[in-house]
């Protein structure tokens, strides 16, 4: 690409672009940015309200706090699994093959296998302070468990490489293949841990009852998580656009330049 | 680690957390669409 | 779609008959990993309680290697290319290998057991005999199902090695569970201290069930599944 001198701030080129423009950001719009100060909005009254003004819980003392962040991650991490699987089904299903479906499962499985790293550390966390456990056997953290390492299977997946549309499809299979599993392990996984019926010490079925503040609180929390999800998606896969792109252009120019190479060759 | 380290381990490892991977994510983007027009974005 | 299932098998079959990979390398390989429990959890009553627990692990771990194997075979020379572009239907590529690769798993799982009752002490009650086979069928049929399945969608993949474990491990998790206590009733295993352990064989008959929807499952996923796995270049 030739470099050609242009006044800095008319430069239609993103990455160049000087003063406010450098923030402005090469995935932004105007849509992402009020969804991104929407989201900080909320995280903000997250932690002023999980924190500072909820009142702490008669039974469980302070580590309540913990499940303001710990229930909403939860839900993101579920919610953007679903959202993978829904997009994977999307690509595969229509008779035009849109890349844009596989880019949003992509960049969702990955955000999702953030959050439910979270949520395993900040469960585990509060689970020690409440039960003196880091982890507990039972089905419902198990297949958690299991969905974390099964999505981590989805990222390899996706880098397997190859074509765009090959990569795709082979994603979209397999986010449904992982669809079909799930419920397979969680079943499994249910009817094993109810042959131990043993009294444990901890009980992570043992929901926290929670009203008023408590309960708004954990609401401000998922609001939150949920609009920082979508933030985050939008802004991922039009990265993953970029991505694609870059990747292309280095092929077509490494194509170029052989070509050229090759006709200077025969003509010289 | 009392009730409170654990407390405030949770909020600030996934606050810090959500800030790595978006700086990750934008520093990529700068990356790869150093040399995008404007016009071409889908988004645009 | 049947007779391509057939002639495929056939194929991997001889193939593995001439060359014997299976038996001089991955069978020694499951034997090598019951005597390394036996090194790791250094008791024997424990050895004889967790022996069917051992006995899948290893049928698991052995299972990657042969999955492994199978699309090795294809990929080397193109060979499934070449299958595929000469228009053979893939779900009975599909089959074919399954098929094949549970051939494999039933000799393995054979000799696993001989290993089992020999190094483990473990006493079959009689009773379980037919509880013992028919878990062993059924779950066989689940793991050939998902690992040729898996093994198509990893085939000829840069870092397939240690990608095809992450992938398989976590989806034969409900057969180890299930295969397990099925085997755990079958066997009838006392805690070497004459106690039964408390299970009844017709306990583990739900697994059994609980196995064949896996079994079908996977099937049914992998014969619609793997033409268009095949199909990407």
């Amino acid at each position: 690409m030739s470099a050609t001198l242009t006044n800095a701030e008319n430069d239609p080129r993103l990455g160049t672009r000087s003063g406010f423009g450098r923030w402005a950001g090469v995935t932004s719009t105007g849509f992402s940015r009020g969804l991104g100060i929407a989201t900080i909005v909320g995280l903000v009254w997250l932690v002023l309200f999980g924190l500072v003004f909820s009142p702490q819980d008669i039974v469980q003392d302070s580590s309540v706090r913990i499940l303001y962040v710990h229930v909403p991650t939860a839900w993101v991490a579920y919610l953007a699994f679903g959202f993978t699987a829904f997009s994977s089904a999307m690509y595969l299903f229509r008779k035009k093959k849109s890349l844009a479906w596989d880019r949003v499962a992509g960049a969702s499985a990955e955000i999702g296998v953030m959050f439910m790293g979270l949520t395993l550390i900040t469960g585990a966390l509060w689970g020690r302070l409440t039960w003196g456990v880091f982890w507990a056997w039972d089905a419902r953290l198990t297949t958690t468990a299991f969905l974390f390492v099964t999505y981590i299977g989805y990222l390899a997946v996706r880098r397997l490489g190859g074509s765009h549309q090959a990569r795709a499809k082979r994603s979209s299979i397999f986010g449904l293949l992982a669809v079909l599993e799930i419920p397979l392990v969680h079943f499994s996984v249910l009817l094993w841990r109810s042959l131990h019926q043993e009294a444990s010490v901890a009980n992570p079925n043992g929901d926290v009852k929670m009203d008023g503040l408590m309960l708004f609180s954990l609401f401000v929390g998922i609001i939150s998580f949920s609009l920082l999800y979508f933030w985050l998606v939008l802004h991922r896969q039009r990265v993953l656009y970029l991505e694609d792109r870059y990747e292309d252009a280095d092929l077509d120019s490494a194509l170029a330049e052989r070509r050229s190479e090759s006709q200077a060759a025969s003509n010289g | 680690m009392d009730d409170a380290g654990f407390i405030f381990a949770c909020y600030g490892i996934t606050l810090a957390a959500v800030l790595l991977y978006a700086s990750a994510l934008f520093r990529r983007a700068r990356r790869t669409g150093r040399s995008a027009k404007r016009e071409d974005l889908p988004w645009t | 779609m049947w007779r391509t299932a057939r002639l495929v098998a056939a194929k991997d079959l001889t193939i593995e008959w001439r060359s014997r990979q299976v038996t001089n390398q991955v069978l020694p390989f499951a034997g090598l990993t019951l005597v390394l429990f036996a090194f790791a959890l250094d008791r024997d009553d424990i050895t004889v309680r967790v022996a069917p627990g051992l006995f899948w692990l290893a049928t698991t771990f052995s299972l990657i290697v042969l999955v492994q194997r199978a699309f090795d075979v294809e990929t080397a020379d193109g060979a499934l290319d070449t299958l595929r572009v000469a228009g053979v239907d893939p779900a009975g590529i599909y089959l074919g290998k399954a098929l094949a690769l549970a051939v494999q798993l039933v000799v393995l799982e054979t000799l696993l057991l001989i290993g089992v009752i020999v190094f483990y002490a473990t006493n079959i009650d009689p009773a379980g005999y037919v509880l013992t086979a028919v878990t062993a069928l059924v779950a066989t049929c689940g793991l050939a199902f998902v690992g040729t399945l898996y093994g198509g969608l990893a085939a000829g993949a840069k870092g397939r090695e240690t990608l095809l474990p992450l992938l398989l491990l976590p989806v034969v998790a409900p057969v180890l569970i299930g295969a397990t206590r099925a085997f755990e009733a079958a066997f009838g295993t006392d805690g070497g201290d004459g106690i039964r352990s408390g299970v009844e064989i017709a306990d583990g008959w739900p697994w059994v069930g609980m196995l064949a929807v896996f079994a079908a499952v996977f099937g049914a996923a992998g014969v619609l599944a793997f033409g268009p796995l095949m199909e990407e270049a």
